[in-house]
């Protein structure tokens, strides 16, 4: 995703907070340190479909903020 | 105590330099998004309830889908380059 | 010119301590640069003595080590192979190693920082696997042997050091595996019947080499009562095939290791790897009804929905796509037990020969002996 945002393209990126640290390290290697990461709750696979709607409410009003920031 | 110098076994790495953080403008009025399937289990589902969150929100005027061929390997670099091209905001989920 | 006494002055390459053993552990324990178990103060006489098996120059990267994609230079390799305990003559078994498993099809980036627990294991063959003395016959996965403890070890301090893979941030692993310590072996070349692995990989047979894999610690594998190829095999074919493995979600390079008793009978039947392949590649399948609901409808009819979409519950799950993923090898003592390797699924084996600088395969380990401390261009800079 980095590579994404290289281009000039915002990149947003969801991870659950088990891969808080990886993601951060990963965005810093491939070169956008400040990568937008939204933290939600682990797990994200084997959760029931109410579990997964809860983690996108989470994730939904970050990624607007996100967003927004970018807005002109 | 005498001292000693010893050896070092990490390496920290030159960062490669930043090439471009600034990012094209995101307009609510006509948003072009991108979402990134990495193929894992429920990121299919997650990005797909995102998607519908933000156009309640925001007026989106194209969606790109895309999805990586293997949850284990980097996105290949057209897949990438596509995305960034066709979208102004690309949204990918990591996770397990 | 450049020596390693100087380089040890730069920042980021030499640290100041009390010298004394339990300090010198302490301090390198804190900074996390250990698999938590001692090690050897790399001293600059031992990086040197490292050094001195080393024909390349010594501050030139010669792979970039992922997660953190850092440069491995020979001098910051050489500092964890003393730490892992290592002989200077292991030095260009390391160095290949962490070539072969740096080109992009391993993908070592996903190995290193998956919750899977894989490790890369090195597989040695050749005259020079002789020459070091690495265990390829009795508890040859095991300990006791010091190169196969050292050269293994010194790969996993450069894994941790150079490329990062520290628990929780670069490196995922739910559980991690023994194997992350070290795995390192050798192939019983001698009760082979057939070639070994790095001549079948396309190298002659007096070249030395080493392989990487992706892969799981060894299962067992026992079967003392089959008198034939078909009887060992089936044993065999039966152990490779379990749920839970990742292989069949790819398309998955498994190591199989005959013992050198199960080998014999299995040459006696007058097969040949292609064959053993072939059979295994058939047998190792299981039926659909085996697996859980959701990984039937979630992984195998929708991420593979050409062969499964429609498939009854009675149809074989494949765990090999291609017999010639399979690789075969001969390792162990006298025994009836040869094991099987699943894989962390997105990863090819890689072989590279062990050459010396001019690009020319080595007859010998001594052969890479720089006479040290005078050559200009072999220093840095």
């Amino acid at each position: 995703m980095c590579e994404v945002q290289k281009r000039g393209t915002l990149a947003v990126v969801i991870c659950s907070d088990a891969f808080h640290h990886l993601a951060c390290a990963q965005a810093r290697v491939r070169g956008i340190a400040g990568l937008s990461l939204v933290v939600i709750p682990h797990p994200v696979t084997g959760i029931s479909a109410e579990q997964l709607q809860a983690r996108a409410a989470l994730a939904l009003p970050q990624i607007l903020a996100i967003a927004g920031n970018h807005t002109a | 105590m005498a001292k000693i110098l010893l050896g070092v076994p990490v390496e920290v790495s030159e960062r490669k330099s930043a090439a471009a953080t600034t990012t094209r403008i995101v307009s609510r009025q006509g948003l072009r998004l991108g979402l990134l399937d990495n193929s894992k289990g429920n990121a299919d589902a997650l990005l797909a309830l995102l998607a519908m969150g933000i156009k309640r929100d925001v007026n989106v005027v194209s969606t790109t889908e895309r999805r990586k061929p293997s949850v284990s390997a980097a996105a290949p670099a057209d897949v990438l380059e596509e995305l960034a091209a066709q979208s102004d905001l690309v949204i990918t989920a990591i996770a397990d | 010119m450049t020596t390693v006494a100087e380089w040890l002055s730069e920042p980021g390459a030499g640290l100041e301590v009390e010298d004394d053993f339990d300090e010198i552990n302490t301090q390198y324990l804190a900074r996390g640069w250990t698999d938590g178990l001692p090690v050897v103060p790399p001293t600059r006489r031992r990086i040197e003595d490292m050094l001195g098996y080393c024909d390349r120059p010594w501050n030139a990267p010669v792979a970039t080590i992922a997660p953190n994609d850092s440069p491995a230079t020979p001098l910051r390799i050489a500092v964890n192979a003393v730490m892992a305990g290592c002989r200077p003559e292991y030095f260009p078994v390391i160095v290949t190693a962490i070539e072969a498993m740096c080109e992009p099809a391993f993908n070592l980036n996903a190995i290193q920082s998956t919750t899977h627990l894989c490790a890369p294991l090195v597989i040695v063959n050749g005259p020079i696997a002789k020459e070091l003395g690495i265990n390829s016959g009795y508890n040859a996965f095991g300990p006791g042997k010091h190169a196969n403890a050292t050269i293994g070890r010194a790969i996993r301090l450069a894994l941790i050091n150079i490329g990062g893979a520290v628990p929780e941030v670069g490196d995922m692993a739910t559980l991690g595996s023994p194997a992350k310590y070290s795995y390192c072996v050798a192939e019983n070349e001698s009760a082979n019947p057939w070639q070994p692995l790095q001549v079948e990989r396309g190298h002659p047979a007096w070249s030395s080499a080493v392989t990487v894999m992706g892969l799981e610690c060894p299962h067992n594998v026992h079967d003392r009562e089959s008198s034939d190829a078909e009887g060992i095999l089936t044993t065999i074919a039966g152990t490779m095939a379990n749920t839970g493995a990742n292989d069949m979600y790819y398309a998955a390079h498994p190591l199989v290791v005959l013992c050198p008793e199960h080998a014999t009978t299995i040459a006696h039947s007058g097969w040949n790897k292609a064959r053993i392949k072939q059979f295994l590649f058939e047998r190792a399948r299981l039926p659909m009804y085996l697996f859980s609901k959701e990984n039937i409808e979630r992984r195998f009819r929708t991420g593979f929905s050409g062969r499964y979409a429609t498939a009854g519950m009675d149809a074989p799950v494949l765990m090999v796509q291609r017999p010639e993923h399979i690789v075969v090898i001969v390792v162990g003592g006298a025994g009836k037990h040869s094991a099987c390797f699943p894989t962390f699924g997105e990863t090819v084996p890689i072989t590279r020969t062990i050459n010396t600088r001019d690009g020319k395969l080595a007859r010998s380990i001594h052969e890479f002996r720089s006479s040290a401390r005078g050559q200009d261009d072999l220093h840095i800079g």
